[in-house]
C-alpha cells in the first residue's frame, strides 16, 4: 500500500513518496517523468517542462534517497504548497524565487520506495510523451 | 543507469500486459542533462548493452524510445542552509538547454504544429540537426570554458577566492586580458566551425555573439563561482579547451596568404598561468604528502618559507581533497603526469630557455596540451617560446598582477595581441643575420636576478645582444653642411668605411678624412 502524504500530516518514517493530491486522476496527467533530483534538473529542465506540458504533469524519481518526495511534503504545510522553490540571483543582487509546480515525487532508492513507484506507474494512464533524465 | 534501465523495463512490460496504455504514438523522448557531448547517444549505447540478451527490449528502445543529443548550460550552486534542496542560479541564459530533434519526436506545441512544445520555453532551443548541436557544443567549450580556465588558475593565484571580481571595475584588466584572448584568438579560431568557406564570416559572428552572451555571465557582480573549484583537471583542460582553438589559429595560417602571425601573447599568458599553477613547491618532495595531489604556492609567496608541515588551521577545502591556505600563501592540487610536474618543479628560477622542455612536454602531450598535430611547427615554437618566458618570470617572483600590467599597457611593446615571437627568445641559426628586437623582459624583473646556468648561456646571451642596440655611423653620408666630412665621388665610395663606436672614438682608416 502506498504511503503518501499530500497533507501536512508528516510521518516520515512512513512516507513512501509524495503526491500533490490524493484524488486518483491527479497521476493520471502526468505526462513528464524526471529521473533524477539534482538541482541543475529541477532548475533548468522542469521549468521548460511545466512550460511546455504544465505544472501538473510532470513528476520526479529521485534514484538515492528520498530527500526530494520529503522536501515536498514539508511544503505542503507553507503558503505554496505542491511547489519547490528556485532562487535567481540578478545582475542587481536582488533575488528572484520562482515556484516550481510538480505533481509528484517518487525515490526508487530501497525495495519499498520503489514498490509504491510501481504501484503508481499504470495509474499514469495518459502515457508519457517525454520522459526525462537528470 | 541500471536503474533506468530498470524504468524502460517496467514500460516495456506494462505496454505488453496493457496495463499501462499510452494513448499518444509519440515515442518517449529522453533528454539527456549530463554535461558531456554526445550524450544521449551515449545513453543509448549503455541502455542497448544492458539489453544485449534481451530482445523485447531492444525491440522496445528501437521503436519507443528516442536518446536526444542535448547540451546543457547554467551555473547551479545552492541556497545556504536549504540542505541542498533549493537551487541558486545565475539568470537562465540563452541556451540553457540545446536538444537535438532531427525527426521531430518532441510533443508539438499546441499553438505551432510546426515547432517542438518545449521550443518555445525561455533558455531552450530544440536544433533540427545533430551538425548544429555540435557547434553549439564547440562554441561553448572554446568560448565560455576556454576563458573559464584561461581566468581561474590567474584569480586562484592572486587570492581572488570567487569569479566576481571580474566585474570590479578595478580588476579591469583581467576583462581585458580575456576580451583580446577571445576577440582576437577564439573567436578568429572559430570561422573553422563553418561548413564551408563562404560562411566563415556569419560562424566569427555566431561566436562573437556567443562571448558577448558569456562575458556577461562571467562579469554578474553577484554571483561569482570558486576560482580555486575552477582550476580541477586543468591539466586536460588547457588540451581539451585551448587546443582546438590552437589548431585550428595554426591551420588556418598555414592555408592563407595572409603572414600575420597567428598564436598571440594573451594564448601563451593563459599557458604560462597554468603551468604556474602546477608547479610544486620547489624545495618539497613531489612525492610527498596525500596521493596525487601537490602542494603550490601562491602569487607573492617565497616558496622557501613553505619548507615545513603545514598548519591546516585556516584552511579551506575547495574540491575534494583539496585545500588552500590564503594567510600561508599555499594550495593544493592534483596533475595526472607526474613527470610533467617533476619537469616543472626544476623550473624554479632558471631562465626561460631551460623551460622549455617542460613546457614543450605538456604541450605535446596527449593528457595535457595535446598540440602533438602542431609539434614540429614553427608557431609551437613561438608559442612555446612566449610561454616559456612568461612562465620563467612568474617562477622568479614576478607578479601576475606586473606581468597582465605590462601586457595591457603593451609597455615593452609587447601586448596581449602582439604574436608570440615578439616575445619568445628563438635561438638564431648561425647563418642568419641577428636582427635588433625589442627587449621584453624589463630590467627589473626578477628574472634578471636568476642564475644563467651553462644550458640556457647561448639563448641569454643571444637575447641580450639581439636586445643592443648598435649605431653604425658612415661618415661620407653627412651633408654637405659638414664641410670637409661630406665625401663624395668614386674614390670615397672604394675607400674603407669608418665605423663610430663611441661619441669620440673613431677607427682610423686609410682614406683621406
Amino acid at each position: 500500500m502506498v504511503e503518501s502524504s499530500s497533507s501536512g500530516r508528516i510521518d516520515n518514517s512512513e512516507l513512501t513518496c509524495w503526491l500533490s493530491s490524493d484524488a486518483p486522476e491527479a497521476l493520471a496527467e502526468v505526462s513528464a517523468l524526471c529521473f533524477g533530483t539534482g538541482r541543475f534538473l529541477r532548475s533548468v529542465l522542469v521549468p521548460a517542462l511545466v512550460g511546455a506540458y504544465g505544472g501538473n504533469k510532470v513528476a520526479l524519481i529521485q534514484a538515492r534517497g528520498c530527500s526530494m518526495m520529503k522536501y515536498m511534503a514539508s511544503r505542503q504545510s507553507s503558503s505554496t504548497p505542491n511547489t519547490y522553490e528556485i532562487d535567481t540571483v540578478l545582475p542587481d543582487g536582488t533575488i528572484d524565487t520562482a515556484l516550481v509546480p510538480c505533481c509528484a515525487a517518487f525515490s526508487v532508492g530501497t525495495d519499498r520506495d520503489k514498490r509504491a513507484f510501481v504501484e503508481a506507474l499504470p495509474h499514469m494512464k495518459n502515457g508519457y510523451e517525454v520522459a526525462i533524465l537528470g | 543507469m541500471k536503474d533506468l534501465f530498470e524504468l524502460f523495463h517496467l514500460m516495456c512490460v506494462l505496454e505488453r500486459e496493457g496495463k499501462w496504455n499510452s494513448t499518444s504514438n509519440n515515442k518517449i523522448c529522453v533528454i539527456d542533462m549530463d554535461n558531456i557531448p554526445n550524450n544521449g547517444q551515449l545513453l543509448e549505447q549503455y541502455m542497448m548493452e544492458l539489453a544485449v540478451d534481451d530482445e523485447e527490449m531492444r525491440t522496445f528502445f528501437r521503436d519507443r524510445v528516442v536518446f536526444c543529443d542535448t547540451m546543457v548550460d547554467r551555473i547551479t550552486s545552492q541556497r545556504p542552509n536549504s540542505d541542498g534542496m533549493v537551487p541558486r542560479c545565475e539568470p537562465t541564459p540563452a541556451k540553457a538547454l540545446v536538444i537535438c530533434d532531427p525527426n521531430n519526436d518532441l510533443p508539438r506545441s499546441s499553438s505551432s504544429p510546426e515547432k517542438s512544445a518545449l521550443a518555445e520555453q525561455k533558455g531552450v532551443v530544440v536544433r533540427s540537426s545533430l551538425q548544429e548541436l555540435q557547434i553549439d557544443i564547440a562554441l561553448k567549450l572554446r568560448i565560455a570554458n576556454g576563458t573559464h580556465t584561461a581566468i581561474a588558475h590567474t584569480l586562484a593565484l592572486l587570492k581572488h577566492t570567487l569569479t566576481d571580481v571580474l566585474s570590479q571595475l578595478g580588476n579591469a584588466v583581467f576583462m581585458r586580458y580575456l576580451d583580446a584572448m577571445a576577440e582576437h584568438q577564439i573567436v578568429v579560431a572559430c570561422s573553422s566551425l563553418a561548413s564551408t568557406p563562404e560562411k566563415s564570416a556569419s560562424m566569427k559572428q555566431l561566436a562573437m555573439e556567443a562571448w558577448e552572451d558569456w562575458r556577461t555571465r562571467l562579469v554578474h557582480p553577484y554571483f561569482g563561482l570558486s576560482s580555486f573549484f575552477i582550476t580541477q583537471n586543468g591539466t586536460a583542460k588547457g588540451g581539451i579547451r585551448w587546443g582546438p582553438t590552437v589548431i585550428d589559429l595554426v591551420s588556418q595560417h598555414q592555408t592563407s596568404i595572409d603572414d600575420t602571425a597567428p598564436l598571440q601573447v594573451s594564448t601563451a599568458f593563459a599557458y604560462a598561468t597554468l603551468l604556474r599553477w602546477l608547479t610544486p613547491l620547489p624545495q618539497r618532495d613531489v612525492k610527498s604528502g596525500k596521493a596525487g595531489v601537490y602542494v603550490g604556492w601562491l602569487d607573492g609567496t617565497d616558496p622557501m618559507t613553505l619548507s615545513g608541515e603545514f598548519d591546516t588551521n585556516g584552511a579551506v577545502e575547495y574540491a575534494d581533497g583539496m585545500s588552500y591556505n590564503l594567510d600561508q600563501g599555499w594550495y593544493e592540487y592534483k596533475c595526472p603526469l607526474q613527470g610533467l610536474v617533476t619537469k616543472l618543479q626544476a623550473c624554479y628560477k632558471k631562465q626561460p630557455s631551460s623551460c622549455l622542455p617542460a613546457i614543450r612536454d605538456y604541450l605535446t602531450n596527449a593528457q595535457g596540451g595535446n598540440l602533438t598535430d602542431i609539434a614540429n611547427s614553427s608557431e609551437l615554437d613561438d608559442l612555446a617560446g612566449a610561454i616559456s618566458v612568461l612562465y620563467a618570470r612568474m617562477l622568479a617572483g614576478d607578479g601576475l598582477m606586473t606581468l597582465l600590467k605590462e601586457l595591457d599597457e603593451a609597455k615593452l611593446g609587447v601586448g596581449f595581441t602582439s604574436p608570440c615571437a615578439q616575445l619568445a627568445e628563438r635561438p638564431v641559426p648561425r647563418t642568419r643575420p641577428l636582427h635588433y628586437q625589442a627587449q621584453s623582459i624589463p630590467n627589473d624583473s626578477k628574472l634578471m636576478t636568476c642564475v644563467v646556468d651553462i644550458e640556457s648561456l647561448p639563448s641569454v646571451v643571444t637575447s641580450e645582444v639581439k636586445r643592443t642596440m648598435a649605431i653604425d655611423l658612415h661618415t661620407h653620408l653627412l651633408p654637405p653642411s659638414h664641410g670637409t666630412l661630406c665625401l663624395w665621388g668614386i674614390d670615397e665610395l672604394l675607400t674603407y668605411v669608418r665605423i663610430c663606436f663611441a661619441p669620440t672614438h673613431f677607427v682610423e682608416s686609410s682614406s683621406t678624412f
